[in-house]
């Protein structure tokens, strides 16, 4: 029997305080996104998951049953979970010029003296900034 | 509802001295349940009385609504279970160790043990004393799943092993999960593992039940709170402290969120289980058991 | 459990098996040489004009090499207690030392299903291997029983522990007081301790103070005087005491030079001192009819034997069972806490 790939690989991160079914959900959608999963795909069963993680089995249902109610995947009974549609951002290369612009500042701001961790506080400031912005614009 | 584990005012007393007190529980079927608290909380003491291997001082426990002592056989032939350091005959083969639990068990499942047996590769004709630590755990754990039980009782079955044989021992236990919807209550004072493995969660400590909760809604709804230490307070409607550390201008709360934190003075950060766990257990009594019994009864 | 009790004690029940053998093969030999020593005897003795005492002598020699034998008399003393300590004592605190237990009663049979059916299985193992002893020493003894009579080796006292059935009831109450050290001890090396020293400590204490008395003896007092005729012995009774008391039955002091009563020696050294030989003793006779000093003798005759047997067995199953009940109760309400 050939081996063959899985569709996505997880992995779970004990320390960032996400609750597993949320990182393993977060992690199909990233991969949705960056258009590794694609529609038709079939995720990794309940069982190769656990197999996989040592993960809770609840935990998996829960994340793929997540996905399911927010219309991303659909399970088949007896055949398995599959990838309905895609979060890939249609206009892909924006984000190749997006990516440039945003080599582009790095030096910029390397090139000013800036410690790798103030770049990463300066970005992680400003991207919680940006999420404030949104949630007092939706309320 | 039947509970997998129901317990009211459950207490154990040895002389003078309480191993477990006015504990109350009730977890449901269908969960990985960790019993996590330091040595000498009452995580064996509970798990014996839930067994029948103690009768309680006081108060009541009930496995699937059977009563330990008085229904014993209705209670093992449901429930398997895998005592610490998981004794077993060191001078017994591995296959008499197996006809061992078929001739003690009404439900056996010779070709489940052999299969699972060779999945882990341990050899029948070895002799326990001569297998591994984690081999003998594998053993111990493969003897209660060939009778089929509907839930585990285990007290603390990766302690003395190291990080390979630990794992291996979860993929086993995890994997009968999955296959046969056990319920499962394990004890640990290795908080390490147990979010990934948990999904339901008794802190023990000081012979009392601290908190038993789901564990995805500890994790949302305990957060650390990172802001001046003068708009610091214990309670508030948005929040509740468990533990707190104070610097001299700033100080970081961990606490359990009731609403969302609109208050911009404060920076919110998440919290793993871990740290959780400790701000339950070095904080004894803080009593959040009744606000986290609306979660119990989540079903799938 | 029936398979379990087996492979736990296999190795205990092989050596008792093996034992078994021995001692059935040292018996059939033996056995088979004194038959052939009693025929030389009868041969002997059916020829009236012969002296016996030669072939007497071979066949006491024989008898005597069991009979005697401080090995066998060890061996034999000692079997019950081994019984006890290995196979009652050893297995179960072994069982609650290791935390085995907590395993194997939650398995499919709750404990005190366990203690009975393991208990139970034991007994009958010990049951049938001492019965199975007691029948081999019961065969070698059978029709040599006038010969061993003759003996005098073979008697009441001589025979009790070893020969009879209470043998059994030994090893049944050093087996159970085996399990109860172990369950109150759960500690194998002090449980196997507790059990030599409590069974030794039974077994001399019921042996010395209780068996002469479990039925009241016979006693027979005469007076103490020389006489052609004096009571004597039944053969092979079993003396308990023989003893010169006076009228309330308390004992007399002896004069240690004559073994004479002491009130009455002077009398009889001042017959004999002037006739060694032939003296008239009706002076001396007199003093002890005066002082009512009398010969008493306590025995306890030998067409008794077996009752006793059956008393002292009676008196350890009892024993045996009370520590049953006590080793289901300790269990319960110390163990589980119930």
């Amino acid at each position: 029997m050939e081996a063959e790939k899985a569709t996505i690989e997880f992995y779970l991160d004990s320390r960032s305080g996400v609750a597993p079914y949320l990182q393993l959900v977060q992690q199909v959608k990233q991969a949705l996104r960056l258009g590794f999963l694609k529609p038709g795909d079939q995720l990794p069963t309940v069982r190769e998951v656990v197999a996989q993680l040592a993960i809770n089995p609840n935990t998996v249902f829960k994340a793929y049953r997540t996905l399911e109610l927010e219309g991303l995947v659909g399970s088949r009974p007896g055949l398995g979970t599959f990838v309905l549609r895609t979060l890939a951002d249609p206009a892909l290369e924006s984000h190749d010029a997006l990516r440039q612009r945003l080599m582009g500042w790095l030096q910029d701001a390397a090139a000013a003296g800036l410690q790798e961790e103030s770049i990463e506080a300066l970005f992680t400031n400003a991207l919680q900034q940006l999420k404030k912005r949104n949630e007092e614009e939706i309320a | 509802m039947i509970q997998a584990l129901e317990t009211e005012r459950l207490g154990k007393r040895y002389g003078r001295k309480w191993a477990l007190r006015n504990c109350a529980l009730r977890i449901p079927i269908g969960h990985v349940t960790g019993l996590v608290g330091p040595n000498g909380a009452g995580k064996t003491t509970l798990l014996h009385l839930a067994m029948g291997l103690l009768a309680p001082t006081s108060g009541t426990v009930k496995v699937f609504g059977y009563s330990p002592a008085k229904e014993a056989r209705q209670v093992l032939s449901k429930v398997g279970f895998v005592a610490q350091e998981h004794p077993l005959y060191k001078t017994f083969r591995v296959e008499e160790m197996l006809t061992a639990g078929r001739k003690l068990n009404a439900n056996w499942d010779q070709d489940l043990a052999l299969r699972r047996l060779k999945q882990v590769g341990i050899p029948l004709r070895q002799r326990v004393g001569k297998l591994s630590g984690g081999q003998q755990a594998q053993v111990a754990l493969i003897m209660t799943l060939a009778k089929r039980p509907e839930m585990l009782l285990l007290d603390e079955p990766v302690a003395s092993l190291d990080p390979l044989a630990r794992r291996e021992f979860q993929q086993t236990l995890l994997d009968a999960v999955t296959e046969d919807g056990l319920s499962v209550i394990v004890s640990s004072h290795i908080v390490a593992d147990l979010e990934r493995f948990c999904d339901h969660l008794v802190i023990l400590s000081a012979s009392q039940v601290q908190i038993t909760a789901d564990v995805d809604h500890l994790l949302q709804s305990h957060k650390l709170l990172v802001g001046p230490r003068d708009r610091a307070q214990t309670r508030t409607g948005t929040y509740t402290v468990v533990t707190s550390r104070e610097a001299e201008r700033h100080c970081m709360l961990l606490v359990q969120m009731h609403g969302p934190m609109i208050d911009p003075a404060w920076e919110v950060r998440d919290v793993s289980l871990e740290d959780i766990i400790l701000a339950y257990l070095s904080q004894p009594s803080r009593g959040m058991a009744g606000l986290e019994e609306k979660k119990l009864g989540v079903t799938q | 459990m029936t398979w379990l009790t087996w492979r736990q004690h296999r190795i205990e029940i092989l050596i008792m098996g093996i034992i078994l053998l021995l001692f059935a093969a040292v018996l059939l030999v033996t056995r088979m040489n004194i038959g052939a020593a009693s025929e030389k005897l009868s041969a002997c003795t059916s020829n009236q004009l012969a002296d016996c005492s030669a072939a007497q002598g071979t066949l006491n020699n024989d008898i005597n090499q069991i009979v005697l034998n401080p090995l066998f008399l060890v061996l034999s003393l000692s079997l019950p207690l081994l019984a006890g300590m290995f196979i009652g004592s050893y297995a179960i605190a072994r069982e609650l030392e290791q935390g085995t237990y907590r395993t194997i009663w939650t398995q499919g049979i709750p404990w005190y299903r366990w203690l009975v059916t393991k208990s139970s299985l034991i007994t009958s193992v010990v049951l049938c291997a001492f019965g199975i002893l007691f029948g081999l020493l019961s065969w070698w003894a059978f029709s040599l029983t006038s010969a061993l009579q003759e003996n005098g080796n073979f008697a009441f006292t001589n025979r009790f522990d070893i020969w009879g059935i209470v043998t059994i009831a030994y090893a049944l109450f050093a087996l159970m007081l085996g399990i109860f050290a172990g369950t109150a001890l759960r500690k194998t090396v002090p449980a196997m301790a507790i059990t030599l020293v409590i069974f030794i400590a039974v077994r001399v204490l019921v042996a010395t103070f209780w068996r002469p008395y479990f039925i009241p003896p016979i006693v027979v007092t005469t007076p103490a005087i020389f006489s052609a005729t004096r009571p004597s012995l039944p053969p092979n009774a079993w003396l308990l005491s023989n003893e010169v008391v006076d009228r309330q039955g308390q004992p007399v002091a002896i004069d240690g030079l004559s073994g004479l009563p002491q009130v009455c020696s002077a009398v009889y050294t001042s017959i004999t001192s002037s006739k060694p030989k032939g003296a008239d003793m009706a002076l001396y006779n007199r003093c002890i009819i005066d002082h009512g000093i009398q010969d008493r003798m306590v025995y306890q005759p030998v067409d008794r034997f077996w009752l006793f047997q059956g008393i002292e067995s009676g008196i350890y199953l009892l024993m045996t069972a009370m520590l049953f009940a006590l080793t289901f109760w300790w269990t319960k309400y110390r163990i589980i806490g119930a």
